[in-house]
């Protein structure tokens, strides 16, 4: 790897090529994202985005390159943060909040981010806090450049118990529902959007009983979207897959149950889409991989495990146009690794987001 | 499952070894016998108590897709049939508590009878197998009993298809309430908690009776009055249309002679006539006349040995004896107590320690709770054309000794005898 001349990590923006000019990125592995590996594969990045990816060949002669040993791939993608949300993601006079829009929450100079950076998450979908029927509008953020990728990305519906509260109303699941459905059933403002599909939803359901309702729900409306935090998920597998919703599951931890792991198998055996959230109790960054690394043991492809934090969580999040891949007209949000991605003792030594060197290791 | 693998390990062996001899068809019948469906099974018993007054002997009970297909006297227990002492109809636990957690109450309001508790039953709960493995096999799942008026209930098998719906007996509805310190000891004072709804719940019995009354009295009076209307107000006129079955839980004395006497009221009042059941009537030994006069029907709770009941009710041994005695339908349940002792198989044990016969405590385990349930129809008794819920037993029914060792519901063995 050529040594970047770095003084602190706030300078690191001064490497993003300027817009006439590009930068030629190499790496030993270039982890594509659609399960090819390319061998000393090159990524061009211009203006932030990149706009080729391929052999020495996409170098012109005499240009410079910067060499990197190691495993380069997509910035991968956390289906639920909210580090630097805190206590703005719940209202607790009011449990349902359809067009509050939790974008406006967002501090992306909160110190808690950058330790997502480190770890290759670059991309961060912020959901409202668990405690309401209809939690509001998420919004897909990437911290390190302080940008909103989508704003309304999703609209946040509790069909779980973590959405009710003893002291007021509704303190029950068949009071929840009945009033979910009187509130879908009258549409308008971001319910009427979720129930014309323009708007997915992300319905909390924990329990194997909470996601059947939650189907049930999504069927009765016409919505679509994921369920977020079942973690048993794949014992519904069949008719998670025939309701055309996609699943969020909690990240994985260290000492995950071998249910909840084979539970990941038996969604992809399905043909069911999921990823991962990074707000695993202690909410640490290492979660996503940590993930990977236990869905693997639990029997999951390794490429399907990767696609769930990259490719597979970009499209859940709903910014597959700009991230989760490394392609031609995405974002360059990259992670260089001392390893493979998918083994846990590889370490990030480098992350762009948007093209800018945010994050080199911790060499500076 | 065991039995049916190694009669395939046979099949497939057969097959093999004696295809050219000609034995083709033959050992493709046995193959094709012990493929048949999973709700398809032979259960032969020295007793079968059918639950209809008759105890037929040495018989073959045949299944088929799910449903009594025969009854066969007087029979040898053939090959590859489930070979037991006794079999009864399956037990209907009228009262249980499975999934009723905190999330199935809803706190906000003290009337609720148009609220069904289905949403909030999960299917998944591993209380289920556990149920059914100890020869339940249907249950009434109602809600707690913190509100009160707290909702409509569900019928339903302890086992079979993973959903609500699937598992459900039309049932005649019956909405679930209580008399007692159930709905009114646990809330709090007008203090302490500003934010909150408690300080409009009942915190006395007076307070419980009162909410009863009134939303009786407003139903009735809503359909003059719109201001008097309020959300359920058409189920609380169909109870008193005797449309939809009420279930009361009163466990002393007072609260009984609360729940009857606000019938009789009613009836006074020209207003209807109640169709009541009271649950966890412990102390109705006290005043069975009572319970004939209004033709009231009993859920009894577990026997606690001490005979101290809740709500400062005292229950006899002898509980179930004298009511059945007075002429009063009664059934016996778990109240959702989960001690092995407080099962229903125990408490039938223990009505019959207490006088009762054992055709009556099977009918108080089987069909007294079926039509208490208004689901007489399919389950309660060993019957050609009824569901084939069926408990298959060590020794004679009920008896200390003797142990649930088998279990069929729909057809379908969730607990092998063999």
């Amino acid at each position: 790897m050529i040594p970047i001349p770095l003084t602190s990590l706030a300078l690191a923006c001064v490497l993003a090529a300027p817009a006439d000019h590009k930068t030629y990125l190499s790496a030993s592995h270039v982890h594509v994202g659609d399960g090819t590996i390319l061998e000393n594969g090159v990524v061009v990045v211009e203006g932030g985005k990149i706009t080729a990816v391929g052999g020495a060949d996409l170098v012109p002669d005499g240009h410079a390159v910067q060499k990197h040993e190691g495993h380069l791939s997509a910035g991968m993608v956390s289906l639920r943060d909210a580090a630097g949300v805190g206590a703005e993601g719940l209202d607790r006079t009011r449990n349902v909040m359809p067009d509050a829009d939790l974008a406006w929450a967002f501090d992306p100079k909160h110190p808690d981010w950058k330790r997502l950076t480190r770890e290759g998450v670059t991309s961060v979908v912020i959901v409202p806090r668990s405690g309401s029927l209809i939690g509001g509008l998420t919004a897909v953020v990437k911290p390190a450049t302080e940008n909103i990728v989508k704003r309304r990305s999703h609209l946040h519906v509790s069909l779980s118990s973590s959405g009710l509260s003893t002291l007021r109303y509704p303190t029950s699941y068949p009071s929840a529902i009945a009033e979910l459905d009187s509130l879908f059933g009258e549409g308008g403002g971001a319910i009427g959007a979720a129930k014309k599909g323009e708007l997915p939803v992300l319905i909390e359901a924990r329990g194997k009983a909470e996601v059947q309702r939650a189907v049930a729900f999504a069927k009765r409306h016409g919505l679509k979207g994921s369920l977020l935090g079942p973690s048993l998920a794949g014992e519904l597998a069949e008719s998670i897959k025939a309701s055309g919703l996609d699943v969020i599951l909690v990240g994985f931890g260290a000492g995950q149950t071998t249910r909840s792991l084979a539970s990941a198998s038996l969604l992809s055996a399905a043909g069911v889409s999921f990823g991962f959230t990074t707000e695993s109790p202690g909410r640490d960054p290492v979660t996503l991989r940590l993930s990977v690394a236990a869905a693997m043991r639990g029997g999951l492809d390794a490429a399907v495990a990767w696609r769930a934090v990259t490719a597979d969580a970009a499209r859940i999040a709903g910014v597959a146009d700009r991230v989760g891949t490394i392609a031609a007209g995405k974002d360059a949000d990259l992670v260089l690794w001392s390893g493979a991605p998918t083994e846990l003792a590889s370490r990030v030594e480098s992350v762009w987001v948007d093209g800018s060197h945010v994050y080199d290791g911790g060499k500076n | 499952m065991l039995r049916i693998t190694a009669t395939r390990q046979v099949a497939y062996r057969v097959t093999h070894r004696f295809t050219q001899l000609g034995l083709w068809a033959c050992t493709t019948l046995w193959a094709g016998a012990a493929l048949a469906q999973e709700n398809d099974w032979t259960v032969h018993a020295k007793r079968v108590y059918t639950g209809s007054g008759d105890v037929v002997e040495n018989a073959i009970v045949r299944v088929t897709d799910g449903k009594v297909a025969a009854i066969l006297p007087g029979r040898s227990a053939p090959q590859n049939s489930l070979s037991v002492e006794a079999v009864t109809a399956g037990m209907i636990d009228a009262s249980v508590r499975i999934n009723a957690g905190v999330w199935s109450v809803e706190q906000s309001t003290e009337v609720q009878p148009q609220r069904s508790v289905a949403d909030s039953i999960d299917v998944f709960d591993y209380r289920w197998l556990r149920a059914a493995r100890s020869g339940v096999t249907t249950v009434y799942i109602a809600p707690l009993d913190r509100n009160v008026v707290g909702g409509t209930g569900v019928a339903m098998k302890t086992a079979g298809a993973d959903s609500v719906d699937g598992r459900r007996l039309e049932s005649k509805p019956i909405v679930r309430g209580a008399i007692g310190t159930d709905p009114s000891g646990g809330n709090s004072a007008a203090f302490g908690r500003p934010t909150s709804f408690f300080n409009r719940r009942p915190t006395t019995r007076m307070g419980v009776e009162w909410e009863w009354r009134k939303a009786f009295y407003d139903a009735v009076a809503a359909q003059r009055l719109p201001e008097r209307d309020f959300e359920g107000a058409d189920v609380m006129r169909d109870i008193l249309a005797g449309k939809v079955r009420l279930c009361i839980q009163a466990w002393a004395t007072q609260d009984i002679r609360t729940a009857v006497f606000l019938k009789e009221e009613m009836m006074r009042e020209g207003f209807g006539e109640i169709d009541l059941v009271i649950d966890a009537a412990a102390e109705a030994w006290k005043e069975p006349q009572l319970l004939v006069r209004t033709k009231t029907s009993v859920i009894l709770p577990p026997h606690p040995g001490s005979g101290r009941a809740r709500d400062g009710a005292f229950m006899s041994i002898n509980t179930a004896k004298v009511l059945v005695d007075a002429g009063v339908p009664v059934a016996l349940s778990s109240h959702g107590a989960r001690d092995a002792g407080e099962r229903l198989a125990a408490q039938a044990g223990l009505a019959m320690r207490g006088g009762l016969t054992l055709e009556q405590a099977l009918a108080a385990v089987t069909t007294t709770p079926a039509r208490i349930l208004g689901i007489e129809g399919r389950v309660g008794t060993v019957e050609v054309g009824k569901d084939a819920d069926l408990v298959l037993w060590s020794g004679t029914p009920f008896e200390a000794t003797a142990r649930v060792s088998g279990v069929l519901v729909d057809g379908v063995l969730v607990h092998d005898p063999r």
